[in-house]
């Protein structure tokens, strides 16, 4: 018999079924909810097949594309046997229909639609169906059974399963092919579940992941999910991250061959896809699943009606650490880059990026500094230990190492070396006006717009340019390399405020370099803060900010008179900031000038607070100002202050210079972001090209492609095949290396580094000095969740300019991966607020409304309320 | 190691006084207002320099000489280098 009905099969029927249909059927057999469904049989993909002759050997790839064409063409054109027809027509006929479900559309209320999806038979076929077979097809009606099924079993032969099974050694004959065609659920939300973390393998909770309409577009990565995790003990909810959800596989389309991508509506994008009771009912069934297979289990699953649906149930695999490539060598994160870079490099970003940086090395998306180099150049005698801690910009253990004179000698070289190179580039950059680089703008806009630059060369063109009369401003890569001097400089001050007034507290010398006037990040956090003035100044700008949805809030705005001052304003700030973005070094990341709806977030953020916020930069002014009368006092008995006031001088110099190259590094990395967003231009241009020329089906697709391969699907010959499916597979490493915390070092290991001090406290590194407590904020991504109160302190995994904003309201900061240098230390030392840097795991140890101190001169976090905090180290992936 | 000193000094002086020309390249985009700034340093550097090697006694003046020469040739071979460094980059791009 031709067609099964999957009530009848189990697990021990993975020839006939295939791995998809016997599990279905075992899940069917245990009494969960899986829709109805049959399978037509492998055997009769094997019977149908025989007459290509398929042979033992194939000359590959010479003489392969003749027998693929001929497979091919007898698969779609060839007959189907009578039986088999009828029989699919029967099976059909017999599957009952859905009851209580949201018809499709008036014409189909009385027509069943179906999901028609391979099964392969052998196992080691799990990777082929990774290789390019198309899974599943929707919404396929009873005529279009035939010609789906003839689909199936032809993606067996696409040149990408093809390739991969002989890259693998698979006997082609010894493949076959299942088909199970399953009634259609047009579900409102789907989502997948893992009893197990799928990351890190905890098997303490169920993670589940979840999106509007059909489930295909998260297992295809094209939207990031919900994301909900429930401790498996209890059965509560112990996180829920909610994501920004632009599209969705529509479930009341017509059936078709591909799922396909539309907007979700503007009110629904940041809504909860799933509420509570739903998350109960699916981690109960998930829970289930597991006991009845005796394994951690990944199961997808559809929901319509408030029903659930399982589609499907298979073993976890753990991706982790097999997924990391392990080059020659031995490298470190660089920290004062990674922390730029929170996420791993799209491909694209990756392959126009990794030239550009000497020096340093592109490891599964994230930007290492060979250390075998950094140990060549650094003069101390350190271990390898505290040489790599150094690196990463922690303390080593070695305070006081020794120096080795060969290489201090060449060091000295080296940097005299640079004085010549680069000493009149530096004095140039001196004393500048706060706009001397305003001029790379218009020239970022020229790049742009000059469509003979392609984007490999975008890059050199905006930051490497090496002409004779090229004004300093337009160098702001160079700019950016030589602000970085304020780190010695405030070292001396350090040493210098110990030996003249060591009464003072210790951190005086970066009390005194806060409150910089002109940097740019501070200025757009305090622009954000002024359009929310306006906003709160006009009753119908307020009421719609705060009630409509952010993406609708312009187009809301424009026709009203009354909002006109507040539309002048907005556009002048995107004009100024528009190229920034959250994640702003990623190209793909989109842009405040492409998509304003982040902005006005966070101006409803403000405008639902009862108190205004305003930076805290009048207070470390007083605090300034005490500071100088205290050191004033303490170095007035020492030799040649009353007449010269010679040290008061010399502090007053060196902290101005440390001010001045502070802003100096902020208000490059600005213009860098500008670079970005030129180079971000002409790949959306080209994207749309490949758009309009169906070479690329969905937007963004284009930043998983490498340039060559860009170039290829650009030229008019020997144009590059199977795009789409390198696309999927490059999406899906990238999800699983964006869920995966890199490791500081690769091709060594680094000794564990305990990050609790005594069981109550989180340690990091000190950032912005000062002590506070206060609630814990925990904000994962501002884009969706930017609701702080005055008060209360943030905790974020990293922050870029786009936070400014939430530095606004909050008292304190604790960031789990940054730097003194970093966004984080620069903007909280500006608003005069303690800031904990570097401090692993804080986002899962603390939780939103704990009590929590933080000593941004210490660089430590308490919790202080009675249970003690869990170690970072056993909460931390393995 | 005098000359030694004075050959530095040479260089330390003049990659002060390239800077403080190229101020007029680098502020030109708003000369108008610091012109005068520019103007006044250029012109106290250069009296200095000046200055200095007419005080210096000849054998000591020529040492001078010797680093702002060498300077402006390594300034020079510099910016050759960048060049040649933007081709490297060129070709190691796409």
């Amino acid at each position: 018999m031709p067609v099964y009905n999957l009530e009848h099969l189990d697990q021990t029927n993975l020839e006939r079924a295939g791995g998809k249909g016997a599990n279905l059927g075992e899940l069917i057999g245990a009494g969960f909810p899986v829709p109805p469904a049959f399978v037509v049989g492998a055997e009769e993909y094997a019977e149908f097949i025989l007459p290509c002759e398929i042979p033992a050997n194939i000359d590959w790839p010479s003489h392969s594309e003749a027998l693929l064409q001929a497979v091919r063409q007898h698969l779609f054109e060839a007959p189907l046997p009578e039986t088999l027809v009828l029989e699919l027509n029967r099976a059909e006929s017999e599957l009952p229909a859905l009851s209580a479900l949201p018809a499709l559309s008036e014409a189909e209320a009385h027509e069943k639609v179906y999901a028609v999806r391979s099964s392969a038979t052998a196992e080691d076929l799990a990777g082929a169906s990774f290789a390019g077979q198309h899974d599943t097809y929707y919404y396929v009606t009873r005529e279009k059974l035939p010609l789906m099924l003839r689909k199936c079993w032809a993606s067996l032969w696409s040149d990408a399963a093809f390739s991969y099974r002989e890259a693998q050694g698979i006997e082609h004959r010894s493949v076959a092919m299942a088909v199970v065609i399953q009634q259609m659920i047009p579900s409102e939300v789907s989502g997948v579940t893992f009893t197990a973390d799928p990351v890190t393998g905890d098997d303490t909770v169920i993670v589940t992941e979840a999106s509007w309409g059909m489930g295909a577009a998260i297992v295809d990565g094209r939207v990031s999910p919900d994301q909900f995790r429930v401790n498996k003990k209890t059965g509560k909810r112990e996180a829920a991250r909610i994501a920004d959800k632009k599209f969705m596989v529509a479930s009341t389309i017509q059936a078709d061959e591909a799922p396909r991508l539309i907007p979700v509506p503007a009110n629904l994008r940041r809504q909860a896809s799933l509420k509570e009771a739903h998350i109960r009912d699916i981690s109960s069934l998930a829970m289930r699943c597991e006991a009845h297979f005796g394994s951690a289990q990944d199961i997808e699953w559809a929901m319509a009606n408030d029903k659930i649906y399982l589609l499907q149930s298979r073993p976890i695999t753990v991706k982790g650490p097999a997924e990391f490539e392990t080059p020659e060598g031995r490298y470190i994160l660089f920290k004062p880059v990674a922390e730029n870079f929170t996420d791993p490099l799209m491909p694209l970003t990756e392959d126009l990026l990794a030239p550009m940086i000497p020096m340093m090395k592109v490891i599964n998306g994230r930007i290492y500094l060979n250390f075998d180099h950094v140990k060549a150049l650094v003069p101390l005698k350190l271990s390898d230990d505290d040489l790599a801690r150094l690196a990463y910009l922690s303390t080593p253990a070695e305070q006081n190492p020794g120096l080795s004179l060969p290489r201090f000698l060449m060091l000295m070289v080296i940097i005299y070396g640079n004085y010549l190179a680069m000493g009149v580039f530096a004095r140039r950059c001196a004393d500048m006006p706060d706009d001397f680089m305003a001029s790379f703008r218009k020239r970022a806009t020229m790049i742009a717009e000059d469509d003979t630059i392609d984007p490999p060369a975008t890059f050199i063109h905006l930051f490497a340019r090496f002409r004779f009369f090229e004004p300093v401003g337009n160098m702001v890569m160079l700019v950016n390399l030589v602000a970085p001097r304020y780190m010695l400089m405030l070292r001396l001050l350090e040493r210098i405020l110990v030996k003249w007034a060591p009464a003072l507290p210790t951190d005086t010398a970066s009390l005194l370099c806060t409150g910089t006037e002109g940097v740019l990040s501070t200025q757009m956090g305090r622009d954000i803060l002024s359009l929310a003035r306006t906003a709160a100044d006009c009753d119908a700008v307020r009421q719609t900010v705060k009630n409509e949805s952010p993406g609708q809030v312009l187009a809301l705005l424009q026709p009203l008179p009354a909002a006109q001052d507040f539309l002048k304003q907005f556009h002048a700030f995107i004009e100024m900031h528009g190229h920034r973005a959250l994640k702003e070094f990623e190209l793909s990341a989109p842009r405040w000038e492409e998509d304003p709806a982040p902005v006005i977030g966070m101006i409803r953020n403000y405008l639902l607070i009862d108190t205004p916020a305003q930076p805290s930069s009048n207070g470390s002014v007083a605090q300034q100002d005490e500071l100088m009368r205290s050191f004033r006092q303490a170095v007035a008995a020492l030799p040649l202050e009353r007449t010269l006031g010679v040290r008061q001088r010399i502090v007053t110099f060196i902290t101005g210079q440390i001010r001045y190259y502070m802003k100096l590094r902020e208000n490059s990395r600005f213009y860098h972001i500008m670079g970005f967003y030129a180079l971000r231009k002409k790949l959306l241009k080209i994207e749309q090209q490949l758009l309009d020329q169906q070479r690329l089906k969905c937007r963004d697709d284009i930043f998983y492609l490498k340039w060559p391969e860009i170039l290829d699907l650009l030229g008019t010959q020997g144009a590059w095949e199977n795009v789409e499916e390198t696309i999927r597979q490059r999406r899906m490493s990238h999800i699983r290396k964006t869920k995966m915390v890199p490791p500081r070092t690769v091709g060594f290991e680094l000794a564990d580094e305990t990050t609790t001090v005594d069981g109550s406290d989180l340690k990091g590194q000190p950032a912005s000095p000062g002590v506070v407590e206060g609630i814990a904020r925990v904000i994962m991504d501002p884009a969706t969740d930017n609701e702080i109160r005055p008060g209360e302190i943030l905790v974020a995994p990293y922050t870029d300019p786009a936070w400014t904003p939430l530095f606004l309201t909050a008292q304190g900061a604790v960031v789990e991966v940054g730097s003194y240098l970093s966004h984080a230390g620069t903007i909280a030392r500006e608003y005069g607020m303690p800031c904990v840097v570097d401090a692993a795991n804080c986002t899962s140890v603390i939780a939103t409304g704990d009590h929590i101190r933080v000593d941004g001169s210490k660089g430590i976090v308490t919790r202080l309320d009675a249970t003690s905090i869990k170690s970072a180290i056993e909460v931390s992936p393995s | 190691m005098i000359e030694l000193i004075l050959v530095l000094i040479g260089i330390h002086f003049t990659i002060v006084f390239l800077a403080a020309a190229y101020r007029i390249i680098d502020l030109w985009y708003d000369f108008e207002r610091h012109w005068l700034a520019v103007v006044t340093k250029l012109g106290a550097i250069t009296c200095l320099g000046a200055l200095t090697l007419a005080i210096l006694p000849f054998e000591y003046g020529y040492y001078l000489v010797i680093g702002i020469i060498g300077y402006l040739l390594i300034h020079l071979g510099v910016w050759l280098v960048g060049r040649l460094i933007l081709l490297w980059l060129q070709k190691r791009t796409y």
